[in-house]
């Protein structure tokens, strides 16, 4: 079935316009236990843009530090050092009108929908409260009809404002999520794995949610997901990160098509293929078990598990740049190696 | 009754054979059919994937085939469980008891949880040894470590004193595979083994199961929701919705042309890897209510083919014409009114 017109993604932003989104290396570490002096560096140096209308696509393994920066990027967690700016105006902080207008514009949607909707609540009540906190709706009346026009938005029907978030299947809480982050009319949605926890039917229909809401609204979307191909589907730009930094950001053709960096290379050679045919393919198999965060490893923070990996990779970090002419271009790898660098 | 519990059974006897298995969970809401007469067969080294939608039935005819459901308000009845040749619904609690951890055995997704914090690794595996084989506490040593370098684990003379926590997600997964095979089960049961790991560990479990069920001629039913995973290491598929087996086939067949609607629509629901930014194709409509099905074929109000017939009478699993089935050494089964035109959609 070819997909209807409506429900295409928009194409890729284009124009002059600035981020909304500019991250500029943060880090952010955490006490390794309540006795223990020593830190886990969550996230150990992040730079990003995100561009109006676009979705990132965000990806890597378990523990590389994906949701820890998705806090950073909403405000719900202060980087140790560097800056995430909305607009202009950091995230994390400022009192008063201008700091609430900044958190307002960020929003973030969970992965469990079940635990992060309280069980007690109406669906009416849990889609307001961001109306209410923020002062957005004036008058009982005014509320309801905008918590009605958000179930409408994300496919639900008016009349489910009464009931309970467990009278739902996992696919209409997700969407219940999405009609509460979408309530203070926010400017981009960081979206930390919302379908990883869905079969695969209703992950489609929220995909496809996602990007009917980009077209109409034209939001900005941070996609966070361990499933490569979910990922490819709705991102115009991918980065892949591991152990706390970005290894390879770029356009996601180019990301899915040429990756640069050997550990992109591995995950998509691990992803499995929905295709039966394919299962005797060449895959670059990952050595061995990933490094602890409390102790990475010197130089390249990949180069105890790369196949590629040489001297210089134990003793020296290599930059995210792209290629010779175009360090700073779209498409750039932290690899010693990668574009037939020497 | 009285053979050996490990007795070998004679190599065509299947090591799964379900016939008519049903499901009843009595609720406040009232009767749940969760399962209903399901069949399954599944021979010795071969890999059969279980796959379907959440709240199909898949992990609950598990847990029927394992003797798990023993509670009040649960009715199980089925006209036939073997395991390698032992008829499993005649046998008391206790027998069953016995074969479950040794010629059958079932693999959670949940590795933290499956094991016991407080004992090491060593003492875990070992234990199944003293305690189903008899051996020393030497012997029953000597086999985790072997265990553990089976499933992979480097350095297992040294890991084998290690406790669940000192081992990554993916590790420990792998060590609940090694204490699943441990005793060279015949029939092995994965219930979405990988579904919380990233990818680059799920593929090195599903390689593990891959090699063991081809190196220990073990059977194998996996459960999942992705059909990525299926791909990768099924030889047959069978997929459910709302409580019954929709269509069974060889793998390949299987995505190359489904027999069945839903089977058709999930796999046109896949995103793709080397696929363009597009939308996916959805199926419409919600998941069934297992409470509250509609008459006919379950799949009726969500299906593109639907007819009167499919709205007045259940569609039985048949085996597919063989002139539409395609080149498949085994025979394909479907439920659907409509298979020849949903597989005839496949082919033009
Ligand atoms: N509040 C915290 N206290 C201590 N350590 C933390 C905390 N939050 C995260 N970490 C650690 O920081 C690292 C990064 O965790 P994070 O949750 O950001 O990873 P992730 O990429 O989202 O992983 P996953 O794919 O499993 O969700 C991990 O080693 C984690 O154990
Ligand atoms: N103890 C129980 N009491 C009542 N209903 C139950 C119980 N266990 C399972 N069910 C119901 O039986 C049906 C089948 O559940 P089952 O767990 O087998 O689904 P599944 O196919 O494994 O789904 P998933 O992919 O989400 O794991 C569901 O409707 C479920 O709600
Ligand atoms: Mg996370
Ligand atoms: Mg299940």
């Amino acid at each position: 079935m070819p997909p209807s017109v409506e429900t295409q993604p928009v194409p890729a932003p284009n124009g002059p316009a600035g981020p909304v989104l500019s991250v500029t290396d943060v880090h952010k570490s955490y006490r390794a236990g309540l006795l223990s002096s020593a830190r886990v560096r969550a996230v150990d140096g992040v730079s990003l843009e995100l561009a109006p209308g676009e979705t990132l696509g965000i990806v890597g393994e378990s523990g590389s530090g994906k949701s820890t920066l998705a806090r950073m990027l909403v405000g719900l967690e202060r980087p140790d050092s560097g800056s995430v700016l909305f607009r202009g105006r950091p995230v994390a902080q400022g009192r008063g009108a201008a700091g609430r207008a900044t958190r307002r514009s960020v929003q973030m949607v969970f992965q469990d929908p079940l635990t992060s909707l309280n069980p007690r609540m109406t669906v009416l009540d849990i889609i307001a409260e961001p109306l209410d906190v923020h002062g957005l709706a004036s008058g009982r009346a005014a509320r309801r009809a905008r918590v009605e026009e958000l179930l409408g938005l994300v496919g639900l029907a008016a009349d489910m404002a009464q009931r309970f978030p467990h009278e739902f299947s996992g696919g209409q809480r997700q969407r219940i999520g999405i009609a509460r982050a979408l309530a203070t009319e926010p400017d981009v949605l960081v979206c930390d794995e919302p379908v990883s926890a869905l079969d695969m039917s209703v992950q489609a229909q929220v995909v496809n949610l996602f990007a009917d809401l980009q077209r109409r609204l034209g939001v900005s979307l941070v996609f966070i997901a361990h499933d490569l191909a979910v990922v490819r589907h709705v991102s115009h730009r991918v980065a892949v990160m591991y152990l706390g930094r970005i290894a390879e950001v770029g356009p996601a053709d180019r990301v899915y098509t040429e990756p640069a960096h050997p550990y992109t290379q591995a995950l998509l050679a691990a992803a499995p293929v929905p295709e039966p045919a394919a299962r005797d393919r060449e895959r670059i198999e990952l050595k061995g078990d990933p490094p602890s965060p409390l102790n990475p490893p010197s130089g390249c923070p990949f180069h105890t598990r790369c196949h590629l990996a040489q001297d210089v990779c134990t003793t020296t970090v290599p930059p995210l740049a792209g290629p010779k002419p175009d360090p700073a271009g779209p498409h750039r790898s932290a690899c010693h190696f990668s574009f037939d660098r020497p | 009754m009285n053979e050996p519990v490990n007795g070998p059974a004679p190599s065509d006897t299947p090591a799964l054979r379900v016939r008519d298995l049903n499901v009843r969970f009595t609720t406040e809401r009232g009767e749940i059919p969760a399962v209903r007469g399901v069949d399954l067969t599944v021979r010795r080294g071969q890999l059969l994937a279980l796959l379907g939608e959440s709240g199909s039935g898949k992990s609950v005819t598990a847990r029927a085939v394992m003797g798990l459901l023993d509670q009040p308000n649960v009715h199980v009845s089925a006209a036939a469980i073997d395991v390698a040749g032992r008829e499993l619904t005649a046998m008391r609690a206790a027998e069953r008891r016995r074969l479950r951890g040794d010629a059958m055995t079932l693999v959670f997704q949940d590795a933290l949880s499956a094991l016991n914090p407080v004992l090491s690794i060593g003492d875990q595996l070992g234990e199944l040894f003293r305690v189903h084989r008899g051996a020393s506490r030497r012997a029953a040593r000597a086999r985790a470590v072997e265990l553990l370098d089976l499933v992979g684990i480097p350095a297992p003379e040294r890991r084998v004193r290690d406790y669940p926590h000192q081992f990554s997600g993916g590790m420990r997964q792998r060590i609940l595979v090694a204490m699943a095979v441990a005793l060279e089960p015949e029939l092995l049961i994965a219930d979405e083994p990988t579904t919380a790991l990233d990818v680059t560990v799920q593929a090195q479990i599903l390689r593990l199961l891959d090699r063991l069920r081809r190196e220990l001629g073990m059977a194998v039913l996996l459960i999942t929701h992705d059909l990525g995973v299926a791909a990768e290491v099924a030889d047959d598929v069978a997929v459910m919705y709302a409580g019954r087996i929709v269509e069974e086939a060889p793998v390949g067949r299987l995505f190359a042309a489904p027999a069945h609607p839903y089977t058709q629509a999930l796999l046109g629901s896949i995103p793709r890897l080397d696929g363009p930014r597009e939308a996916l194709a959805a199926i419409e409509g919600s998941p069934p209510n297992p409470a509250r099905l509609p008459p006919g074929c379950s799949f009726n109000p969500r299906c593109r083919y639907a007819t009167d017939i499919c709205r007045a009478e259940r569609p039985l699993l048949l085996p597919v014409p063989a002139a539409l089935a395609g080149p498949a050494e085994r025979t394909r089964t479907a439920a659907c009114h409509h298979t020849e035109e949903v597989l005839r959609a496949a082919v033009g």
